[in-house]
């Protein structure tokens, strides 16, 4: 009777014992392969543009020219 | 000695204890991860800058008290475009043409006409108080060219025509005016 119990004890943690390797070994498994996936990315921003409207700057100025031949009447 | 019931209770404990850490390492899948936000902020300066992209005009030969100009772009007007990042008004001066005439002279006049550059549309203010865009008198000095020319690269030139009448008197020979336009920020 006593060795019957023993077994039926050592039946449970044997159970137990899977389900703890299980338990890890899923674990483990998981976290490898979350570790080898690229993660993800994504960016978001906002870009502000502010025209300078004052007029610190010099005007600017360029030239050109006017040639002509006069030829007498 | 450890009872069976001491090592069901390890054994529990370490299940539990594995499970926690597992599910507390995990990433949720669904989560964006490098995820990043922020704001830019930059300042473009006031730029002035026009060009002449056509600087020169030709007239040629031309008989003394005869007429000839840009009108018919042959030859072709001056084109006056604005590269920089504002709209400008336009100031024109030039030195004289003629020996026997100074400017400003019936015989040597500008006119702000449109390009065709932006359709049917106007590149610059077209009214007459801020552009000449009737035949003017060169100036010796500054005078009113154009006003308000863009500075969007789809629109942002104006035309320069001239219009010359060699004086009666006006010894032969070669002429030369340098015209100076010049840009302040509109």
């Amino acid at each position: 009777m006593a060795r019957s119990k023993a077994k039926e004890s050592n039946s449970v943690l044997a159970v137990l014992l899977i389900i703890a390797a299980i338990v890890i070994i899923a674990g483990l498994a998981i976290n490898l392969y979350q570790a080898a996936q690229p993660a993800p990315s994504s960016a978001q921003g906002k870009v502000t543009v502010t025209v300078g409207t004052q007029p610190p700057v010099k005007p600017t100025t360029t030239t050109g020219l006017v040639t002509v031949n006069v030829v007498k009447k | 000695m450890v009872s069976n019931n001491t090592l069901a209770g390890l054994i529990v404990a370490l299940i539990v204890v594995s499970l926690v850490g597992t599910l507390s390492v995990i990433k949720p899948l669904a989560v964006i991860t490098g995820f990043a936000a922020g704001d830019v902020t930059t300042s473009i300066g006031t730029d002035i800058t026009i060009t002449l992209p056509n600087n020169t005009i030709d007239f040629g030969n031309i008989t003394q008290g005869t007429v000839n100009d840009t009108l018919d772009n042959k030859p072709w007007p001056f084109d006056v475009q604005n590269d920089g990042s504002v709209r400008v008004n336009i100031t024109i001066s030039a030195t004289d043409l003629w020996s026997t005439t100074a400017n400003p002279t019936a015989n040597y006049m500008f006119v702000a006409n449109k390009t065709g550059e932006g359709g049917a549309g106007w590149c610059f203010d077209g009214n007459a108080s801020a552009s000449n865009v009737t035949l003017t008198n060169m100036p010796p000095s500054t005078g009113k060219l154009l006003g308000l020319l863009e500075s969007n690269n789809n629109c942002d030139t104006g035309e320069i025509g001239i219009k010359i009448t060699a004086p009666a008197d006006e010894p032969a020979g070669g002429k030369t005016s340098t015209v100076t336009v010049t840009a302040s920020a509109g």
